[in-house]
């Protein structure tokens, strides 16, 4: 016995096993037979295994049919679990059971679903690039992130990188996961063998191509990196040069591609089918290249189908009947000589060309005939349209109109017939309407709206009682109901409608039928993807804020207000979990912040005066360079800086501004603070230096409507160079402070190119010693301009601009060029504004009868500009297409001229000439000039290139002393010249004038 | 005589195999999902005895029995959904009682259908249901794959071939006496073919998973999981 003790001693081994096994056996057999433990007996506790569950408690209890202290069923857990599973936020539920003394604990065992956060893609240099990258993943912020949307996404991620000659990838997608929000960011980090070249090109088909010139044509010579855009750019030169040629129907393809791994080159087979020549003739009218381009569809589409080519012979017809040839007729035929040629044969009758002397329509009762006519586009011949405006297709879509107007109204039987009579040598259009009788809804009944009753809305339904019924006004019904539901959380919600005839034909009775839906709120807000942008300001624009009902338009607006915060290059707002049945919804706002430095350098030229001394300029083209940085996004408050200089030897700016777009947190107040260096030489008569400080608020009134409220403080130093006489050295610098305010209307369609729509500014500024100024002075100045498309690309457009100063008070007087030794029987500028704040007219922007800056009252002893007090400007413009889409052309009449003060402003076109006390001849300056011209306007992304040639009718005189070596010791003399501005002038500029 | 130490060995097994028993028991678990909803494991298993029943067989709870049972659930999951993005109207009231009528006198009996219930372990309930969604699924097949079809005289023709050879003997029927019945046959065989059919491409276009047991030691583990 004392061998075994201390040491292991099995316990009769065979015994325990077999008692074992007859136990469990006899428990397993009870449990099969009878029913489980659990079942039914109390609950004593719900647990949830892990703690942190993607659902809260409060939102998991209704869901729960287990509840403490009921019994536990098997139903009751099985409908708990589908419960939890249609949230969508669990993707595997397991539920046991302990049976103790104080009843069933009850646990769940879960795990969540994970769902689709960042998506990025990393190791692949371009192209691809990386958005199209990340869209061939398929996956979408927000939506249920499954192991077989990674494979998917990896599937497609691969054959984007094969297809752009990546061979070889190998991708892997690294997951993280975010507990906290149930979000993986999914980084797809890609490795692939250096971009494949093109190889090998063979052809196949009909074409008379060999493969090198396919090569040539196409981009792909061997050797050349291989891209997709660049296989397809290929494909389509290919194609182009063959319709070119007549093969419209032309087949370009890529038959085989066969990547050889030894060389790492693609080698291609292309398919070049060329199908049959189609030629197009047109007899019995000459066109030209663009306009038959434009006209028939077989140019623009590369097809020539029977619609095609139908079509264009009513175009062709219409076109004809648009010059006044009212009875043309087109016909068409094809014609084929040869399987592989054909012609599309226009034969065109053009027939008398007339005007359209009559529109008469009839029959129209319900509508005033202003309604109607306003409405269609035939027009009798007026003195504007000397043939009218008359077209089958035209009338076609002014009975359409008419039609579709009736029946907005009520008239479901409306008819309208058309006849043109030209029996008489002129068009008579007659328009007849058979109006009918208008059905009205008698009754409307709105039926499930219970939640949210339909009558507790703002909007009026358009089919209520007594208004006419038509199927128009049902569907504005629905889209303002549904519109509404939507906002309001209702994303569910469905509307559809019967009408009931009733004993009265014209009246109806109608009813909305509404399933409301769960109302979706919003649980949270989740944002990502931004890393300098401070937190507050990203959270001041999201207008979806827990506990909100989760509306559409709020989602949009979000998303509009941090585009407009011009920091993000990227805002994604989504749904998470969107198929999922949860009343409350957790928002994504994935964003993705730009780049904060941008840096440009500019190269360029400018036109203009460059002064050579003071009252001597010489007019030329002088080199111009601009850098600019800026910095987004400044300490993370959206805020801009921003550094913009321009050298030339015209002017060197350096412009410094810092913008906040929202101040005070407002999307209505910007705040803009700018530091300006300023030397400039493009005036005649003097040259400086301007440092400026503004500090301006800026007001969104209304969408068309801004008002700045400005606090300006200028220091101008006129330099050495400028004529002594001109300005005495003491009051060469100049302190102004302004205070002004601007109010401007903006109703134009686009800014940079306005087509209709008007603008008007005022602009009011005071110069007061009390904030800083040494001259004192009321300053106004206004803008009406006004835009008028008199057909759909010929534009009348009209600006007028006034300003003048109203000085105050005998503070500095500043004599300006106001020299002595002469003196004038006219007008001069009020020596209280001094020279560097007065008006200065002339240029691209101005008056183009004169050269930059050269209008108004000039020196009497140089001869130079001097500015004024006044300026006004009167330009019309009309602007008609010239050459293509891209080319405009401009005639254009400006009337002005800058004055010397209000009280001397007058209409006059006769310069005004007099005698000096000396009795010398004297001019005067306060009359208005005319100019007019043409020019060209070159579209550009940033506006148009504008090039001006002005003739100014009537240019001024005016006189200049000139110094003469006398010689031999003798003092030089002074000879007054009289010299006259050029009548021409050319402008270069960018932008339209006005 | 057992010594004291192989008594408390066997109290000790006892207390194990006991308290084994008495801890955490299975009461369900997800085993599947079809689109946005579950298929447990309780569901799986009702349908088993719900198809032993309704064929008359003895219900023997087997592996491949739960996994057939969870694969037809899928189906019928899938052509639900299908039916209802198609509109077919659901089956009434009406139906419901008369297949309950038909389910009691018809199939079982009325005394039969009690201990049928009873020998499966299901509920009355459950078992009209299971018979509608039969009613429901059959309309299913016959509005979506039936109407419309029709059978090629020549692949009649190839039928009764094949059934009584190119040259009949004489005890063979005619072929316009039965060519209803073959008819038949080939319009069942059809239409077994377009649901098959129809139904991997609801499988291919569907979210279906199947779902492996939870590592509960993992979700139980601080920060595991979730």
């Amino acid at each position: 016995m004392q061998r075994f003790r201390g040491a292991y001693r099995p316990i009769m081994p065979i015994a325990v096993l077999r008692y074992s096994v007859v136990l469990l056996t006899a428990l397993l057999c009870a449990q099969a037979a009878l029913p489980a433990e659990w079942e039914g007996q109390s609950v004593a506790e719900i647990r949830f295994v892990p703690s942190t569950q993607p659902l809260a408690e409060l939102a998991r209890r209704p869901l729960l049919r287990v509840e403490v202290a009921k019994p536990l069923t098997a139903a009751d857990v099985r409908l708990s679990i589908h419960n939890l599973f249609a949230t969508g936020r669990y993707a595997n539920i397991e539920v046991d059971a302990t049976v103790g003394p104080a009843g069933a604990i009850v646990t769940f065992y879960t795990e969540p679903n994970w769902f689709v956060g960042a998506v990025t893609v990393e190791g692949v240099d371009g192209p691809p690039n990386v958005n199209q990258l990340v869209n061939a993943t398929g996956l979408r912020l927000g939506e249920l992130y499954t192991p077989r949307r990674q494979a998917e996404a990896l599937s497609n991620l691969r054959e984007l990188l094969i297809v752009n000659g990546l061979m070889s990838p190998l991708i892997a997608a690294e997951v993280q996961h975010n507990p906290d929000t149930q979000q993986a960011e999914i980084r797809f980090v890609a490795r692939h063998l250096p971009r494949a070249r093109f190889g090998r090109l063979l052809l196949t088909g009909d074409s008379d191509w060999n493969a090198s010139e396919v090569g040539d044509i196409a981009g792909w010579k061997p050797g050349k990196e291989f891209s997709f855009e660049r296989l397809q750019r290929g494909l389509e030169r290919l194609r182009t040069v063959l319709r070119k040629q007549g093969y419209w129907q032309a087949e370009i393809s890529v038959a085989t591609r066969d990547y050889l791994a030894d060389e790492n080159v693609i080698d291609l087979v292309i398919n070049a089918t060329k199908g049959p020549i189609i030629q197009v003739r047109i007899e019995g009218l000459e066109l030209g290249d663009r306009r038959k381009t434009r006209l028939l569809p077989v140019y623009e589409q590369g097809a020539s189908d029977a619609g095609l080519i139908a079509e264009g012979a009513r175009n062709l017809r219409d076109f004809l009947q648009l010059k006044g040839f009212l009875d043309a007729n087109v016909e068409y035929e094809l014609e084929r000589a040869r399987p592989e040629e054909s012609t599309v044969v226009y034969r065109v009758d053009r027939g008398r060309r007339m005007k359209v002397a009559s529109v008469n329509i009839s029959g129209v009762r319900y509508f005033d005939m202003q309604t109607i006519r306003e409405r269609i586009l035939v027009r009798e011949a007026t003195v504007r349209q000397r043939r009218g405006s008359y077209s089958t297709g035209l009338l076609q879509r002014d009975v359409d109109t008419l039609r579709n107007l009736y029946l907005l109204n009520g008239f479901r039987d409306v008819e309208i017939t058309t006849n043109l009579n030209t029996d008489r040598g002129v068009g008579e259009l007659s328009i007849a309407v058979d109006e009918g009788t208008p059905t009205i809804v008698s009754r409307l009944e709105v039926h499930g709206d219970e939640v949210y009753p339909i009558a507790d809305r703002y909007f009026e339904l358009a089919s209520a009682e007594g208004q006419a019924f038509s199927e128009a006004q049902v569907a504005t019904d629905r889209d303002l109901i549904l519109g509404d539901y939507f906002d309001s959380g209702y994303q569910d919600a469905t509307f559809s409608w019967t009408v009931t005839p009733t004993d009265d034909p014209g009246r109806v009775e109608l009813t909305y039928d509404i399933v409301e839906g769960d109302r979706l709120f919003v649980d949270r807000t989740i944002v990502d993807g931004y890393n300098h942008t401070q937190p507050e300001l990203v959270s001041d624009q999201i207008l979806l804020i827990p506990s909100v009902p989760l509306s559409q338009t709020a989602m949009f607006e979000t998303q509009r207000r941090l585009y407009d915060l011009g920091i993000f290059t990227k805002v994604d707002i989504r749904v998470q979990n969107p198929e999922g049945s949860e009343d409350t919804k957790t928002l994504l706002v994935e964003l993705q912040e730009a780049r904060r430095w941008t840096y440009g350098l500019g190269l360029g030229g400018e036109y203009g005066n460059v002064a050579q001394n003071v009252g001597e300029s010489d007019s030329r083209f002088v080199p111009r360079a601009t850098v600019e940085v800026t910095r987004l996004n400044v300490r993370g408050k959206g805020h801009t800086l921003s550094l913009r200089s321009r050298f030339s030897e015209l002017q060197q700016r350096i412009l410094f501004s810092y913008e906040n777009p929202r101040w005070t947190g407002s999307e209505n107040w910007k705040m803009l603070t700018s530091a300006l260096l300023d030397r400039f030489q493009n005036f005649s008569t003097f040259a400086g230096r301007k440092i400026e400080g503004v500090f301006q608020l800026e007001q969104n009134l209304s969408r068309p409507s801004t008002a700045l409220y400005r606090y300006t403080y200028r220091r101008t130093v006129l330099d050495e160079s400028v004529d002594p006489s001109l300005v005495p050295p003491d009051e060469r610098a100049v302190r102004t402070a302004l205070l002004a305010g601007t109010y401007i209307q903006d109703r134009r369609d686009d800014p940079t190119d306005s087509t209709q729509g008007i603008f008007n500014s005022i602009d009011l500024s005071f110069a007061s010693k009390y904030w800083g100024s040494e001259p004192n002075f009321f300053r106004v100045f206004g803008q009406n301009s006004s835009y008028y498309s008199l057909t759909r690309r010929v534009v009348l457009a009209r600006t007028t601009q006034v300003g003048f100063f109203i000085p105050w008070g005998p503070m500095v007087e500043f004599p300006a060029a106001n020299e002595m030794p002469v003196d004038t029987p006219f007008g001069e500028p009020d020596d209280r504004i001094p020279l560097v704040e007065r008006f200065f007219g002339g240029g691209a922007s101005s008056n183009r009868g004169f050269a930059i800056n050269e209008a108004g009252p000039r020196s009497l002893t140089t001869g130079g500009p001097i500015g004024g007090g006044v300026e006004f400007l009167n330009s019309v413009e009309l602007r008609f297409p010239l050459l293509g889409e891209s080319t405009k052309g401009v005639l254009f009449h400006d009337a002005g001229n800058v004055y010397s003060r209000l009280s001397n402003f007058s209409f006059r076109v006769k310069q005004p000439t007099g005698l000096t006390s000396q009795g010398e001849e004297a001019v005067g300056f306060d009359y208005m000039v005319h100019a007019v011209g043409a020019g060209l306007r070159y579209k550009t992304p940033i506006g148009p290139i504008r090039v001006d040639v002005g003739y100014a009718l009537n240019p001024p005189r005016y006189f200049r002393d000139e110094i003469h070596d006398s010689g031999g010791g003798l003092p030089p003399t002074i000879v007054r010249t009289e010299q006259q501005l050029s009548n021409f002038q050319f402008h270069f500029s960018l932008g339209q004038t006005f | 005589m057992i010594c004291l130490k192989t008594l408390l060995a066997h109290l000790t097994i006892t207390v194990v195999v006991i308290s084994s028993s008495i801890s955490a028991q299975f009461v369900d678990r997800s085993v599947a999902i079809v689109g946005d909803q579950s298929i447990t494991a309780s569901e799986v298993a009702l349908q088993a005895r719900l198809q032993a029943m309704a064929n008359g067989i003895v219900y023997v709870d087997t592996l491949e029995l739960r996994q057939a049972s969870l694969s037809r659930l899928i189906d019928q999951r899938l052509i639900a959904g299908d039916i209802q993005l198609t509109g077919l109207p659901p089956v009434s009231l009406d139906e419901r009682s008369e297949a309950l009528a038909q389910l009691k006198t018809q199939v079982f009996g009325e005394l039969d259908f009690a201990s049928a219930l009873e020998k499966y372990d299901v509920s009355a309930e459950q078992a009209l249901d299971f018979f509608v969604s039969q009613v429901e699924f059959t309309r299913y097949v016959h509005f979506r794959f039936r109407i419309g079809q029709t059978v090629d005289d020549a692949a009649l023709r190839e039928l009764y071939a094949s059934k009584y050879g190119r040259v009949p003997n004489r005890d063979a029927p005619e072929l316009d006496e039965i060519s209803a019945e073959l008819r038949e046959e080939l319009l069942s065989v059809t239409v077994e073919r377009r649901l098959e059919q129809h139904i991997r491409q609801l499988r291919a276009d569907n979210r279906v998973v199947r779902l492996r047991p939870i590592d509960r030691a993992a979700v139980a583990a601080p920060g595991g999981q979730l």
